[in-house]
């Protein structure tokens, strides 16, 4: 459908999008601003969109122990891959099942899984769970599995999956085709916007993630990026709250909080304006079912 | 002989349904052990829970731990806010994430990869710095509007002290950080739509205009049901950062912004008592899931096709 | 499209990661509970006690704390420590420092979870010791510390113990360092030499002289810096009161027999009232009622005057740094006095589910008593974190890969003085906390739990009325009497009741 159309509208809608673009990013460029802007003309002056006094030293103190802070990407990194590429295959296998139709346990299988988001036993049990029962504290494992499945994704994902006509799997079956064989050879083919989608989503869940390596990881090895910087904003507003309590050098007390905490929202997110023009790229209109068949 | 001719009848469906049985059996046997076996966690709702006593040996006290949430008189108004915020985030939400990715449907890829970035990236932020960003506009004293305010003559406003401001704030902050993500869901179920129907549509002579009524909106309709269900399962459960961090918990604003689970995290900020926050959540859970069997039920009803199972 | 192999890699790959982690249940099942250890009974046993460290099976011992950061060179630290105590007492320790932020959720789901921990630390304001206590974490410690730590229980005077009773039992070690209070204004130095009053200033009213002269010579500075939820709760003292239950029930102190509201006291109304027109008057910052902390004016410099309720010797120089590198100066509006609350404020507790409390105890006194194990902890390694400087005091290395919060191990009077802070404030502070003034119910806790669902809902009454009333940006005569009513329906009444219950019989068993 994207071959043909009229030439006015495309612009008007160019253009609308580009002016709530520009509204969208003028408070993304105050998180840079301030980022950038020091301590003192912050206190003073309050937020400007062009600093009054430049500074990276908001920057220095986070990249201060840069060994650490690679290690934490590389963790991240690596969980994301892994999380991302177990979780989204084990989510359109099932969320495959579920959009067929005939599978005669759709129903109690999809209720079993929006059952999962609503109900949950509370932070406690899962913990015992994992650490005592699953042995996964202080491993990757603990930082990957917990994401596996989230019923949200998988409920998008069957909406997707839909969508693709009943045609082609009895056709396919006709010709003697296993369900994996379906699955593999015809759904995952066919969905690529929507695992690109999912994939997204999921990868970011991964990505955002501080609260499992809060709970389950204590070898400072294995820190994922997100919790690093967590605890790097906890010391220093700590710090600045109490600095009667604290033995540590006075020129801690001098720690931008303010500027820090907008430079890690840079430094956690930037990487993902590469990664989503990477996923950008599978958002095509799915092949068509004749080319499949041929 | 009755329940033996069903079980033979039932293996046969099994069989029949083994491989997909087994596509979905990893998501479900990890659901089971994620989900369901900590459920047991449940009963704390119903314990005075004790560190020495443990999980089963705690002493049972019946509905004491709703008490504090259904005792309060604010109970009504946190339920109403929460209710409907979330009410106007559905709506609202679902509209304009459609129509956009409708519209972006029609531009060239270029620029839509430049949109579609720009419009993700609020998304990334986390609640408490979009706070500080939300600070930084409405300040009293040098927050961006006011300063805009002066400039054109007008009174600053005290906006962290007026609670009347605050539904319009929350829910286009709301707006901002995810309008994005729902756009990309719908965006990518549009390109899931068999182009064949379209080229069928031009063929017909239909319009733009027409085709979108008639094709793009009724096919996107049930991934529109799957994330309404969604929402209404969790209508409860209003989103703490953004009710919490976003109003900077200023007491003011309470009566405007205060929802089910600030409020309990407030309120059991000092006592820390887990039966009772198991409690409330206990409550949201059960509310949730019966609002899910109903309005899918209700949909089922309209249109079968449409309903999540 | 898709190479078929890797796929089915993968899908094996998953499968291999969920079936595991389900045989792994099956294989650990039985160790999941609170598995008791031995040595759970060695209490008992009253054989133990006279064993030489060698008899002593081997162990390792857990012990949570809080710290501003974790520091990166934790685990060089932890085998020196090990060095140190494992020939006196035939355990090692293993160190799990947690960040302040974190402390009371982490453990929290240590202790539920029955995860194994052998000394957690505890306090009045961040993983609450009588909350959790009442709940059963701890277990009571008084025949440990007859046993095995003597010299700890004579290092600290009577009272200090008597603050850690509950139901007659101690169930934490305190970390000896200051455990007075003083409240006072603390005052930029230079304001202070030229506009301070005749006068002296002992109460808040007293203050409004001074604060009038910078509003009028200085429009671009707060002479009162307040934030959101005011000053009431920290003046308690000046106005003759003191807290039982923080922000909610207190007692006078010429009858501390009775427990009151506090919000229904003639001195808060006092209180309200001179908040409100200093606020008129423009002493104190407008943006008080919705400001989150004073901390960026006076970072800023801002902040000429502000209050206090723990003042102690040397803080003038700490506060410094605080307040923009601006001198300041106290005014006190108070003596030193000593209460529960101000005791209780770091303490290292021995959890339900350690296996190992008489090691635990060992390792406690280990730490009280031997300044160069404090040290360790405290400072790190000499030459490597910090270096000794001929008069004795100590110097951290730049950018030290290993710092700590001190008064979170232990006694603090047995640290080094780091280089640049008062050698004489250790003494200074060690005489006050001998001769500060003692609250008449020193001792006395109030378990709340009975009374939890009233104090949630009052805590969220005076979340709402609270930051408008205590700055004075709304007047009380419109409103106090709206907050109190509303105070009446969350339930304060039934709280100070309770209160009041346990306070007479605490004061029928101290008799």
């Amino acid at each position: 459908m994207t071959t043909r159309k009229p030439k006015a509208a495309p612009i008007v809608i160019n253009l609308f999008f580009a002016v709530l673009s520009a509204a969208i990013l003028a408070p993304l460029l105050l998180v840079v601003a301030i980022s950038l802007s020091s301590e003192e003309s912050l206190l003073h002056n309050g937020y400007r969109f062009i600093p009054a006094q430049w500074d990276t030293f908001a920057y220095e103190i986070v990249l201060r122990n840069p060994l650490q802070l690679l290690q934490a990407y590389q963790v991240t990194i690596g969980v994301t891959i892994i999380g991302t590429a177990c979780a989204l295959l084990m989510t359109s296998m099932a969320a495959y099942a579920v959009s067929r139709r005939d599978y005669r346990y759709r129903r109690p299988t999809l209720l079993f899984i929006v059952f999962t988001m609503l109900f949950n036993g509370g932070l406690v049990p899962f913990y015992i769970l994992v650490t005592q029962y699953l042995n996964l504290k202080d491993t990757l494992a603990a930082l990957i599995v917990p994401y596996l499945v989230s019923p949200f994704y998988l409920l998008i994902m069957k909406g997707f999956l839909e969508k693709l006509p009943v045609e082609i799997f009895d056709s396919a079956k006709i010709d003697g085709a296993s369900e994996w064989r379906i699955f593999l050879r015809i759904v995952l083919p066919l969905s690529t916007p929507a695992l690109a989608t999912v994939g997204l989503f999921i990868s970011f869940a991964y990505w955002n993630d501080w609260w499992l390596g809060l709970l389950f990881i204590d070898e400072q090895k294995l820190v994922p990026l997100q919790l690093l910087l967590y605890r790097i904003m906890d010391t220093i507003e700590f710090i600045s709250a109490n600095m009667d309590l604290v033995n540590v050098n006075l020129t801690m007390a001098k720690f931008p909080s303010l500027s820090t905490r907008m430079a890690m929202a840079v430094l956690a997110a930037g990487p993902m304006m590469f990664v989503f023009p990477m996923f950008q790229r599978y958002f095509v209109a799915g092949l068509t079912v004749g080319s499949v068949k041929s | 002989m009755r329940i033996l001719s069903w079980a033979r009848a039932e293996w046969k469906h099994g069989r029949r349904n083994r491989e997909l049985f087994m596509l979905a059996l990893p998501a479900v046997t990890f659901k089971l052990i994620f989900n369901y076996l900590p459920l047991v966690g449940l009963i704390i709702a119903f314990k005075k829970y004790n560190f020495a006593k443990g999980l089963w040996g705690s002493d049972w006290v019946g509905w004491d731990n709703f008490r504090f949430f259904f005792q309060s008189d604010t109970a009504l108004r946190i339920t109403r806010n929460t209710i409907l915020y979330n009410g106007a985030f559905i709506v609202l939400g679902t509209v304009i994430a459609i129509a956009f990715a409708i519209m972006m449907n029609e531009i060239g890829r270029r620029w839509l990869k430049i949109h579609q970035t720009v419009m993700f990236l609020p998304y990334f932020l986390s609640w408490v710095v979009v706070s500080y960003v939300t600070m930084g506009f409405l300040d009293h004293k040098s927050g961006f509007l006011n300063q805009l305010l002066t400039f054109f003559g007008q009174d600053p406003v005290r906006w962290y002290e007026t609670s009347a401001y605050w539904p319009v704030i929350i829910i286009l902050v709301y707006l901002w950080k995810s309008v994005g993500f729902s756009t990309l869901i719908y965006y990518a179920g549009i390109l899931g739509i068999d182009s064949s129907y379209y080229e069928a549509a031009r063929i017909d002579g239909a319009g733009k205009m027409q085709m979108i009524r008639h094709i793009t909106i009724p096919l996107l309709t049930p991934l529109v049901v799957i994330l309404f269900i969604v929402a209404v399962g969790n209508i409860f459960r209003a989103d703490f950062g953004l009710f919490y961090f976003i109003p900077n918990d200023v007491g003011f604003l309470y009566g405007a912004t205060d929802v089910i689970d600030t409020y309990v995290y407030r309120s059991l900020r000092v006592v820390g008592d887990i039966g009772m926050s198991t409690a409330v959540g206990l409550y949201q859970s059960v509310v949730g899931f019966a609002l899910v069997l109903t309005t899918n039920y209700i949909i089922k009803k309209i249109n079968s096709d449409n309903a999540l199972w | 499209m898709y190479p078929k192999k890797n796929i089915m890699l993968l899908v094996v790959l998953c499968l291999a990661l969920v079936l595991s982690a389900c045989s792994g249940g099956n294989g650990n099942g039985k160790n999941g509970g609170s598995d008791p250890a031995p040595g759970n009974t060695g209490t008992a046993q009253n054989g133990e006690e006279k064993k030489p460290a060698e008899e002593l099976s081997k162990v390792e011992l857990v012990w949570y704390y809080p710290q501003p950061a974790i520091p990166s060179d934790l685990k060089s630290v932890e085998s020196k420590v090990n060095e140190l105590i494992e020939p006196k007492i035939n355990a090692t320790v293993k160190l799990m420092p947690l960040a302040f932020g974190d402390y009371t959720q982490k453990m929290n789901t240590v202790i539920a979870s029955g995860e194994k921990a052998d000394i957690v630390w505890t306090s009045n304001w961040n993983f609450n010791y009588v909350q959790n206590q009442s709940k059963g974490a701890f277990i009571p410690l008084d025949e440990l510390i007859d046993r095995y730590a003597p010299d700890v229980k004579a290092s600290m005077p009577d009272f200090v113990w008597e603050a850690t009773r509950i139901d007659g039992q101690i169930y934490g070690v305190p970390n000896y360092q200051t455990v007075t209070n003083r409240e006072g204004f603390v005052l930029q130095k230079e304001f202070y030499d030229l506009y301070k009053p005749e006068a002296e200033m002992k109460q808040l009213a007293d203050l409004a002289p001074l604060l009038e002269q910078v509003k009028q010579k200085h429009p671009d500075l707060i002479p009162f810096a307040v934030g959101r939820q005011g000053m009431f709760s920290y003046m308690n003292r000046t106005y003759g009161l003191e807290s039982v239950l923080a922000n909610i029930a207190v007692i006078h102190l010429d009858n501390p027999d009775k427990i009151v509201n506090m919000y229904e006291t003639e001195e808060y109304r006092q209180y309200l009232d001179t908040m409100r027109d200093f606020y008129e008057k423009g002493y104190i910052n407008e943006d008080a009622a919705t400001l989150k902390s004073i901390g960026d004016y006076q970072k800023a410099g801002q902040a000429v005057g502000g209050f206090h309720n723990v003042l102690k010797p040397g803080g003038e120089a700490e506060a410094k740094a605080a307040q923009g590198g601006k001198d300041m100066q106290y005014a006190f509006t108070t003596d030193a006095y000593v209460g529960t609350n101000t005791i209780i404020t770091t303490l290292q507790a021995i959890p339900v589910h350690s296996g190992n409390p008489e090691r635990a105890m060992m390792l406690i006194n280990l730490v009280n008593t031997d300044p160069e194990l404090f040290n360790l902890l405290a400072f790190g390694i000499e030459g490597t974190h910090y270096n000794k400087k001929s008069d004795g005091s100590v110097e951290l290395v730049p950018d030290s890969t290993y710092t700590a919060s001190d008064w979170v191990f232990g006694n603090v009077f047995n640290g080094y003085t780091l280089a640049g802070k008062d050698p004489n404030v250790a003494k200074e502070t060690k005489e006050l906390n001998e001769s500060a003034t003692p609250s008449p119910i020193i001792g006395f806790k109030f378990v709340t739990e009975s009374v939890s669902a009233e104090i949630a809902n009052v805590t969220t009454v005076i979340d709402e009325y609270g930051p408008g009333l205590n700055t004075g940006t709304v007047a009380a005569d419109r409103i106090l009497e709206e907050f109190q009513g509303k105070l009446k329906q969350a339930g304060i009444d039934r709280v100070i009741e309770e209160a009041q219950r346990q306070l007479d019989e605490w004061k029928a068993s101290v008799q």
